[in-house]
């Protein structure tokens, strides 16, 4: 079981676009489908693996401009045994 | 983040219903998806896509009604998206892989029925899907009882064109398949109000090979030692393919295809050496149906071959390029659809050479046979199929299921089984 933070996006463009630019600097980000932490809508997220969330949130101090709402943390996101299907 | 409910609701959709489904997507693709280590990087595409998969798309054919196109959605690989292609219109796959759907589909249909059919129906009549809601009309077509009673339901709601499948494979059926595309091909033109001409038609069947040799390119990959990709992300490849725009879809999956080359070229695998590999037939898994690849791919497995149409049955054979009358075209395109081996056909001996050759071209350690539940027509091949593969020294494992979760840990503990035997 893994925990991990989600980068929230304006748009699901704007978010493969940070994605784009924070893989282009090294760090092991994924896309992912956006929790629903407050808004019950399909959107796409940034994922951010928590060992690398510091380097990460380093990078965003310098990425203004890029539709980035916020950051939540999501407890257990990511659980291969869950065994919960859609 | 965006807000699509404007879209959503421009569309006649149940808000409030969808937004369930909406909350439960990102932890089930998560927890199958993003807890992979060592995926290609071009699978991003297709996280983008399955994130946003009721906005991205969706959007771009309600753009396309705008501008005065129209919307074909379809449920089966026998209907020739070429036609659809040629007339300027869209084709657009339609949902029923999720248990989301049944309860509303087991109100307009007996419940002893295919999670499938249920999930389609019940898409539509709860008004929870986009793709069925943009879609302006619906073709349907003759594979089994379920759907050709399914599809009279869907008609007294929304247009719906259905095609008159040959069940056996003689001659004369393929002409009778040719037929029916003749027709449908007219269909298509009154309600696109666009002429299908040789030339058009031409067009879009390379389009449509073209998509066929991008997935059949990548595909190819998983038959190498070094398995580059998973079966769970190559599935997800398959079934976006039935969304997606037909170029844009050869586009990312050639690049995809490259990439897995380089990691074979290179020894780069998603699974340690030694890993049993599977393949797996039966019944079409629709997304979001991953359960089955899932669980065999957390048992100690590789799911290197689907045997499906949501597999093989998709992008293999292509259609003669060098027709040059629609009368040509129509033969070409009912050729090439009729080699795809579905368990409607009566004898279906095909299906068991393809699942034989495919063992070998793939060089599987066992097979996986699944039928969803009340699916007679999968079920009912199963001996022969196991007889068969067995004879040629595969080993088969026959399983049955469906889209609920009561199932997982009784699947998990055969498929283990099953795993560890192929390694006696």
């Amino acid at each position: 079981v893994k925990s991990a933070y989600y980068i929230l996006v304006e748009t699901s463009t704007r978010a493969m676009e940070v994605y784009k630019h924070l893989k282009a600097r090294g760090l092991s980000v994924r896309v992912a489908p956006a929790p629903r932490v407050e808004h019950a809508c399909c959107g796409t997220s940034v994922l951010v693996p928590v060992e690398i969330i510091d380097d990460v949130r380093a990078e965003l101090e310098h990425m203004d401009g890029m539709g980035i709402e916020r950051v939540v943390y999501v407890e257990g996101a990511i659980d291969s045994k869950r065994d919960r299907f859609c | 983040m965006e807000d699509r409910h404007p879209m959503w609701a421009s569309l006649g959709m149940d808000l409030e219903t969808h937004d369930q489904l909406c909350a439960v997507l990102p932890t089930s693709f998560s927890d199958v998806y993003l807890s992979q280590e060592n995926r290609p990087e071009n699978m991003a595409f297709y996280d983008f896509v399955v994130s946003d998969i009721h906005g991205i798309r969706p959007a771009e054919l309600i753009e396309l009604k705008n501008n005065g196109g129209k919307v074909f959605g379809t449920f089966c690989v026998y209907v020739p998206d070429e036609v659809v292609v040629a007339a300027g219109g869209a084709v657009t796959g339609l949902c029923g892989g999720s248990q989301f759907w049944v309860p509303a589909g087991e109100e307009v249909l007996p419940s002893a029925m295919c999670p499938l059919v249920k999930a389609s129906l019940g898409a539509h009549f709860g008004h929870t899907c986009p793709y069925f809601a943009v879609s302006d009309v619906y073709v349907g077509e003759t594979t089994c009882d379920g759907k050709k009673k399914a599809y009279e339901i869907l008609g007294r709601d929304k247009e719906t064109y259905v095609m008159d499948m040959p069940q056996m494979k003689r001659p004369q059926d393929y002409v009778k398949w040719a037929d029916e595309i003749a027709a449908f091909a007219k269909e298509v033109e009154k309600i696109t109000g666009n002429e299908i001409t040789p030339e058009k038609l031409h067009d879009a069947i390379v389009l449509i090979n073209n998509k066929r040799k991008a997935l059949a390119r990548l595909n190819a990959t998983r038959k190498n030692d070094v398995i580059p990709i998973s079966g769970k992300d190559a599935l997800l490849v398959t079934q976006i393919a039935f969304f997606d725009d037909p170029a844009r879809c050869a586009e990312m999956a050639n690049k995809l295809a490259e990439e897995c080359e380089q990691r074979v070229a290179d020894g780069v695998s998603v699974f340690p050496a030694g890993t049993k590999r599977i393949l797996l037939t039966g019944t079409p898994l629709a997304i979001p149906n991953w359960k089955l690849h899932h669980i065999i791919e957390t048992s100690g497995a590789a799911v290197v071959c689907e045997e499906m149409c949501t597999g093989t049955r998709y992008y293999e054979h292509l259609v003669d390029e060098d027709g040059e009358t629609l009368e040509d075209q129509f033969m070409d395109l009912s050729e090439r659809y009729m080699q795809n081996n579905c368990a409607c056909f009566t004898p279906n001996p095909g299906r068991i050479e393809d699942i034989k050759r495919l063992a070998k071209e793939y060089n599987v350690d066992g097979i996986i046979d699944c039928n969803l539940k009340f699916c007679t027509l999968y079920d009912t091949e199963k001996p022969a199929v196991a007889e068969a593969l067995e004879a040629e020294g595969f080993p088969v494992l026959s399983i049955e299921t469906d889209y609920t979760d009561n199932d997982a840990e009784q699947l998990r503990t055969r498929i283990e089984a099953f795993v560890e035997m192929l390694g006696e």
